[in-house]
């Protein structure tokens, strides 16, 4: 169930960032893709094209490949692991040369070390081979011996890669404990940055009960494997999983943690990565999509396509190996076309990566001119908002920081920002606000002396005689008797029918306006909401949905537990209960404006308290309602929680069987038409 | 208690206040001005898809026509030969005495087998589904045959022969008739003349060996009409093996194509192709006369099949297969059209004189075809313009229905104009999203200006103003699209349905719209006759979207009415318009376009093309104005701009009075770049770059362009003036002087 479910999440999440068609604005760069980055809520957004496709390379002196699975570039020479034809090609601007021929079965992956030797992981040969730079075998590192590697554990490298230590870390297939770390004299130092095992509620289970080894001797929880690794220039190791969405891609930090949030728009079928000079990172899918992203995990850019033999340049077939050169120039290593593709980046791509480089190394005020010239480019590029509200905040403008982050949506940005403008503001005007304070409490108090009972006389008693007169406005003046004398207006619903259906009902749609109010107008420290995204429709089943399912299911379980209370108690009790959310609800809302990240706890208080607070008045308005005692009110409670969520699981299940059965028509239908 | 209370309340208001206080300085917080983008953009070098240089060696051709071959027809200096007992046809041009074949060389030396020697050599190949008859369906895998199995009676006509092909076992038939006039040569199969039995015509490919060269044993290329134009030039195929191109002219065709989301690819918009055999010796032109809108072209170079020929020819589509959904996800079976698509298949081939014969000839070969024809005549205007397109507003969705984003008032648009015209920039002015609920609210538009841009006296002063100012002002429209939400058409009649019975829709990203469905054709046109009317009386042009880019085939109550049968409706709506500006039009709407919008500059990337040349604006060029697509979008503006200079084509922008991050959340979301403030100064500075380059050559043709170095170009006009471009990241010495890279040079007489 739980995996079904998060099949169907993971559906719906690739279906919002799988791009759909885009109606081109007449851009023409002669690519055969649209390019998209991400805005500030990760949804994708068209942008210029960042790089374009210049070059196919098939042949390199003569020497073509075959199904090739990884490359290099390494100081202007390229290195092929030319796996189809079992050898190793290194080409630069002179020539091309191949070895390997007679040694290797399947080189899968290469690496290149500081010094020019080729480590060549094959395998079919359970090996890594070191070559020097000539192509002659130096040794050859076979499983390691050391006890810690464990008995069983399989030594199948498929991808080898190095640190500047001398260090190795290589991939191997089925070895699902991380990647293998050797030391500079190829001895085992441990297994490193191993994926997580997923959860298993079985297992977990059945561990309570049995010795670990006896239940993995039946269900096996084994973590999804890597498929792909690197190392960038401060020796940090990156991998790429497949099966996964949102955090396929990990930077791994010494003690092998993932540093990536784990919501990144990344692929699930990621084929390779590459580190890029300024730590950005690059990936491709198997899908053909290239994706860029900045040590952050900011999806920069994304571009690319399945080339089902269309030929077309700057579209992938077998996509299996990626290399970034030091001009951000892309290579792209394509086992099912047998080539290298290169791309170079546009004019666009270059400012955003002087303007990301320059905000990675903290030079926020440096980076406000590239990060405007992206901005000028295109308008909906977040991360340019975001750069440009950091360099504004550095340099002390912060209104103009505070915008910037309110449109890039990073709200602790904004917070600061905010703190800073709140500071300001009330050192300029906290005399004033003292002022206006005491001459408020001055009048009240000489109003209520020197004229004790004139606001009653003059508002409250016209205002009294009013609402008597009209009995809906009778009835929601009643919520303030709520507040105070909650058991007694319970009372009152009960056995004085207190309350008429309309007021109950304009209560619930003050309540579901008010949660509009908080939708639009919660304080933007705390509120990360894409407002034009809101469906009213969507919000309405959202917050009166349980509503109306509590009520129903509380009104239906109290009917046959003795209870006393009538739908239209119930559904009156329920929303008077509510009244302190309705009352300072809005206040709170308001409130929330003037506060800072730093002042959540007030704000979170605030709600807790009225949350708390009307939870309370629910409980005895049930209880009162129905005529309970306190331990069958809680057994009434918990009743009609497990009836809701029955209710939920129902309404899913007959929707789902509803849409089955339309499909089963339609399919029927078109046959009848297609047949005949 | 009541005390409390009060200051309760007396705290609450004083927060309350203090809140609002914030929001109000929130709210006045301003950005800071946008600075003009890219200040260095006449650098940058530009490595991508240029033309490279050619092979001047001459074609060691065999100019003695074998004794097999009899002369069958002579016009003025071709003479046609026809080989009667293998159907091999000759076409010689006497001044220079070249033979055009339409077979493949070098057969006996190139080993081949019966099977392919006879595809290699025949003038005609047809495909076809052939019926089982054990489960009585046709099959939907094709099969090939070229003349084998066939009785072939020759019959003289006027001009040359008439070919009557029977497939015995096909039980297929067809007469095609091969003939010289003026023009030159004519292929043709009149559709009465096709009959078919159990097994159903796929295509017909006509001449598939027409210039046909071996590896490159010929220097030359072809010429592809994909975006602005491409070359293929002949290789040796050096063992690898190749696939052929097959690509249709017009674009896919949508109405047989369940899935829109295939492929971004440029389309062809011309019905045309051409062989160089040696540059500047020996050229021809291949104009799809009838048939056109199902023709598709197919070039398959050395290395196909294993073989070392180049190849291109038509191959017209009879029917074809189309995946019927059976669910409501779209999968479903797959099924064969039921009826031929009517046509006649007609492809002429017109050879050009040896000085012509590069692809600026063949080009220019083609214009004087249009000429001849009137589609095309000599109005473009001599000075150089721009085309500004003012986004007014567009729409995303509120709380409550469709909220209103307002860009471009008029008064505005009328200020960013004339602040134009006051440094003498004359620009063609397109209005987009001016109607109700903005740019894509409700199309087809309603006609009524949106009032939330201005007040009617705003637009009438704003129309006023634009005649005083001399402007071309045309409002945008696009009769062939819709979300669904016009007022003007019913989503129940009036949406096309392609052959698998469901309405043509493209999936898009948006809020406020997720699909865009096709218009009936003859729906389109008579919407097209409304807004002409609307129009007139309003005293603007037209600049119209997708009626001449689309073409596709729709599903009625009659059956399936192939998109062959669409153009006319079209055609006919944009004959109400009178001129018009149109995007990126096929040629079938030629006649009535006086600007041609998003002229492409670059090709679909096919690893098949070798140059990437401006065979288009050199059919246009001077003839109508060519605009670009939009610079806002370059994203690598300077060399892209050089491209403009290079081409002869004059630049567009959009621009919007209000920031562009607002139309995040609307349709126009693809706009992510239009803040005049941004853009008025970019569009001053490349308008001055460029205007010299237009001013002198102003009105005059090109004459060659030719490529010295890589990434160098010098366009020769016929006042004697050059441009030489210099794409590279060095200076170039040309004869006039250095050329700086990324830039241009004036030189030549003068």
């Amino acid at each position: 169930m739980m995996r079904k479910l998060m099949i169907i999440v993971m559906t719906l999440l690739l279906a919002l960032i799988t791009p759909t068609i885009e109606t081109q604005a007449g851009a023409d760069n002669g690519v055969p893709y649209l390019t998209y980055a991400e805005d500030a809520y990760r949804n994708m957004i068209p942008t210029q094209d960042a790089y374009v496709p210049v070059e196919v390379i098939r042949s390199f002196s003569g020497l073509t490949l075959k199904n090739p699975e990884d490359m290099v570039i390494k100081d202007g020479v390229t290195y092929i692991a030319d796996t189809g034809n079992r050898r190793i090609i290194i080409s630069d601007s002179l020539g091309a040369m191949a070895f390997g021929e007679d040694m290797l079965l399947r080189p899968t992956g290469l690496h290149i070390d500081d010094e020019g030797r080729i480590h060549v992981a094959d395998i079919e040969q359970s090996s890594v081979f070191v070559f020097d730079r000539m192509g002659t075998l130096e040794r050859t590192i076979t499983r390691p011996m050391e006890p810690m590697f464990g008995q069983d554990t399989p030594f199948r490298p498929y991808k080898v890669h190095g640190d500047s230590g001398g260090n190795l870390y290589i991939l191997s297939e089925g070895t699902y404990q991380g990647l293998i770390q050797l030391g500079p004299t190829d001895e085992f130092l441990g297994f490193f940055g191993a994926n997580p095992a997923p959860f298993d509620l079985r297992a977990a289970v059945l561990k309570r009960i049995f010795s670990d080894d006896i239940v993995e001797n039946f269900i096996q929880v084994v973590p999804q494997t890597m498929i792909n690794l690197a190392v960038d220039t401060d020796n940090r190791v990156y991998t790429v999983t497949r099966g996964t969405t949102g955090n396929s891609l990990k930077r791994l930090n010494v003690s092998g943690i993932n540093r990536l949030p784990g919501n990144l728009n990344d692929s699930d079928v990621s084929s390779a990565l590459a580190v890029g000079p300024i730590k950005n990172i690059y990936t491709i899918s198997e899908d053909g999509f290239i994706r860029e992203y900045d040590q952050e995990g900011n999806l920069l850019f994304m571009f690319g396509g399945k080339d089902n033999r269309t030929f077309q340049q700057g579209m992938f077939n077998v996509p299996s190996a990626i290399e970034v050169g030091p001009s951000f120039d892309i290579h792209v290593l394509d086992k099912g076309k047998n080539e290298i593709q290169v791309f170079r980046p546009t004019a666009f791509a270059d400012i955003v990566h002087e303007a990301v480089d320059l905000y990675q190394e903290g030079k926020y005020l440096e980076s406000m001119d590239p990060w405007t010239m992206v901005l000028a480019f295109n308008a909906m590029f977040d991360l340019a908002n975001k750069g440009i509200g950091r360099a504004h905040y550095k340099a002390g403008n912060y209104d103009e920081a505070a915008h910037y982050y309110s449109i890039a949506n990073d709200r602790e940005g904004y917070s600061d920002a905010f703190w800073e403008i709140r500071n300001v503001w009330l050192s300029q005007n906290l005399s004033l606000i003292l002022i206006l304070s005491l001459i408020l409490y001055v009048i009240v108090q000489v109003q209520s002396r020197a004229f004790p009972g004139l606001v009653s006389r003059v508002v409250i008693t016209p205002a009294r005689s009013g609402i008597s007169k009209t009995p809906v406005v009778r009835d929601l003046a009643f919520i303030f008797h709520m507040i105070r004398h909650p058991l007694d207006g319970f009372y009152e619903i009960r056995y004085r029918n207190r309350i008429k259906w309309p007021a109950a009902l304009i209560l619930y749609v003050v309540l579901f306006l008010e949660y509009l109010f908080m939708l639009y107008y919660e304080g933007q420290s705390f509120n990360g909401r894409q407002t034009e995204r809101i469906m009213i429709g969507n919000e309405a089943i959202a917050f009166l949905g349980p509503l109306a399912l509590f009520v129903i299911a509380t009104y239906l379980v109290c009917a046959v537990t003795d209870g006393e209370g009538r739908l239209k108690e119930v559904f009156a009790a329920t929303i008077y209960a509510l009244a302190p959310m309705i009352l300072f609800w809005p206040i709170v809302v308001v409130l929330s404006r003037g506060l800072t990240l730093n002042e959540v706890f007030i704000y979170d208080a605030l709600m807790g308290f009225l949350l708390i607070w009307s939870a309370i008045l629910v409980f005895f308005s049930i209880k009162d309602i129905q005529h309970y005692g306190v331990a069958q009110t809680v057994k009434a409670i918990l009743v009609s929680a497990f009836t809701m969520v029955m209710m939920i699981v129902t309404i899913i299940l007959i929707s789902g069987l509803a849409e089955q059965v339309a499909n089963v028509f339609y399919e029927l239908f078109s046959e009848v038409i297609s047949r005949g | 208690v009541d005390r409390h209370v009060r200051i309760l309340v007396i705290i609450f208001t004083v927060v309350f206040l203090a809140g609002m206080a914030g929001v109000l300085v929130m709210a006045s917080a301003k950005g800071p001005s946008d600075r003009l983008p890219w200040d260095d953009w006449q650098s940058g070098t530009d490595l991508f898809g240029h033309t490279g240089i050619d092979d001047m060696r001459q074609v060691e051709a065999d100019a003695v026509i074998p004794e097999e071959f009899t002369e069958v027809a002579s016009v003025g200096d071709r003479v046609l030969h026809m080989d009667e007992d293998d159907l091999k046809f000759i076409l010689e041009d006497t001044t220079t005495g070249y033979l055009w074949r339409s077979y493949a060389p070098d057969t006996d030396i190139v080993e081949l087998n019966s099977t392919l020697r006879m595809q290699y050599t025949s003038p005609v190949v047809i495909e076809y589904y052939p019926y089982q008859s054990q489960t009585e369906e046709l099959s939907r895998t094709t099969k090939r045959e070229s003349l084998a199995y066939t009785d072939v009676s020759v019959n003289p006509i006027s001009g040359g022969v008439s070919l009557s092909i029977s497939w015995l076992r096909l039980d297929i038939s067809l007469i095609m008739n091969v003939s010289l006039d003026d023009d030159g040569l004519v292929v043709t199969i009149p559709d009465g003349s096709v009959t078919e039995g159990e097994n159903k015509l796929a295509s017909v490919s006509l001449f598939p060996n027409f210039a046909s060269t071996r590896d490159d044993i010929v220097p030359g290329y072809f010429i592809i009409p994909d975006g602005v134009g491409a070359l293929h030039r002949f290789k040796p195929s050096g063992g690898m093996e190749s696939v052929q191109l097959n690509a249709r002219f017009y674009g896919p065709d949508r109405g047989i194509i369940l899935d829109g989301s295939t492929s971004l690819s440029m389309r062809m918009t011309m019905p045309v192709f051409g062989a160089v055999h040696g540059t500047r010796q020996h050229g021809v032109l291949g104009i799809i006369e009838d048939g056109d809108a199902y023709a598709q072209l197919v070039m398959a170079p050395s290395g196909t099949n294993g073989l070392p020929y180049n190849t291109i020819h038509t191959r017209f589509i009879q029917r074809e297969t189309f995946v019927f959904p059976t669910n409501l996800k779209g999968d479903g079976i797959t099924a064969i059209q039921d009826e031929r698509n009517v046509s006649d298949m007609t492809v002429r081939y017109m050879l050009s004189a040896p000085e012509d014969s590069d692809y600026i000839g063949i080009a220019r070969l083609y214009r004087s075809y249009l000429e001849d024809r009137d589609i095309l005549g000599r109005k473009a205007s001599d000075s150089m313009g721009l085309r500004l397109e003012l986004l007014m507003s567009d729409s995303e969705r509120g709380l409550l229905g469709i909220r209103d984003v307002r860009m471009t008032s008029f008064d505005e648009a009328s200020s960013i104009i004339s602040r134009l015209t006051d440094v003498g920039i004359t620009p063609d002015v397109i209005l987009k999203g001016w109607n109700n609920d903005g740019y894509s609210g409700q199309m087809p538009y309603d006609l009524t200006l949106n009032r939330a841009l201005g007040s009617r006296r705003d637009q009438n002063a704003f129309l006023e103003s634009m005649r005083d100012l001399g402007i071309d002002l045309r409002f945008y429209t696009d009769p062939v699209t819709t979300y669904g939400a016009s007022s003007r058409i019913s989503t129940r009649t009036d949406l096309a349905r392609g052959l698998y019975r469901r309405t043509i829709t493209d999936m898009v990203e948006g809020l406020l719209y997720t699909e865009r469905n096709h218009i009936l054709p003859s729906v389109s046109q008579t919407l097209m006759e409304e807004d002409a009317r609307f129009y007139d009386d309003l005293g603007v042009g037209a600049a119209v979207d997708q009626a001449a880019k689309l073409l596709f085939g729709v599903y009625g109550n009659d059956g399936f009415n192939p998109r062959g049968d669409s153009i006319n409706a079209y055609t006919s709506g944009l004959e109400a318009f009178g001129d018009s500006g149109l995007y990126r039009p096929n040629a079938y709407a030629w006649k009535t376009m006086d600007a041609y919008y998003d002229v492409p500059i670059h090709t679909s990337q096919f690893t098949f093309y070798d140059d990437t040349v401006p065979f288009l604006p050199i059919v246009l060029g001077g003839a109508v104005d060519l605009y670009s697509p939009l610079v806002n979008f370059f994203s690598d503006p300077g060399p892209q701009i050089l491209r403009l200079i290079d081409y002869g084509i004059q630049p567009s922008f959009v621009v919007t009075e209000e920031a562009s991050h607002l139309l995040k959340f609307t349709a126009a979301r693809t706009y992510f770049s239009t803040s005049v403030e941004v853009w008025e100064p970019v569009i001053l500075s490349v308008h001055d770059w460029m205007k010299p380059a237009f001013e002198a050559v102003s009105g005059s043709a090109l004459v060659s362009r030719d490529i010295p170095a890589s990434g160098i170009v010098t366009n020769t006009y016929e006042n004697g003036v050059a441009i030489h471009i210099n794409y590279t990241d060095h200076t170039y010495a040309s004869a006039d002087g250095d050329v700086l890279p990324g830039a241009y040079l004036i030189g030549g007489a003068s």
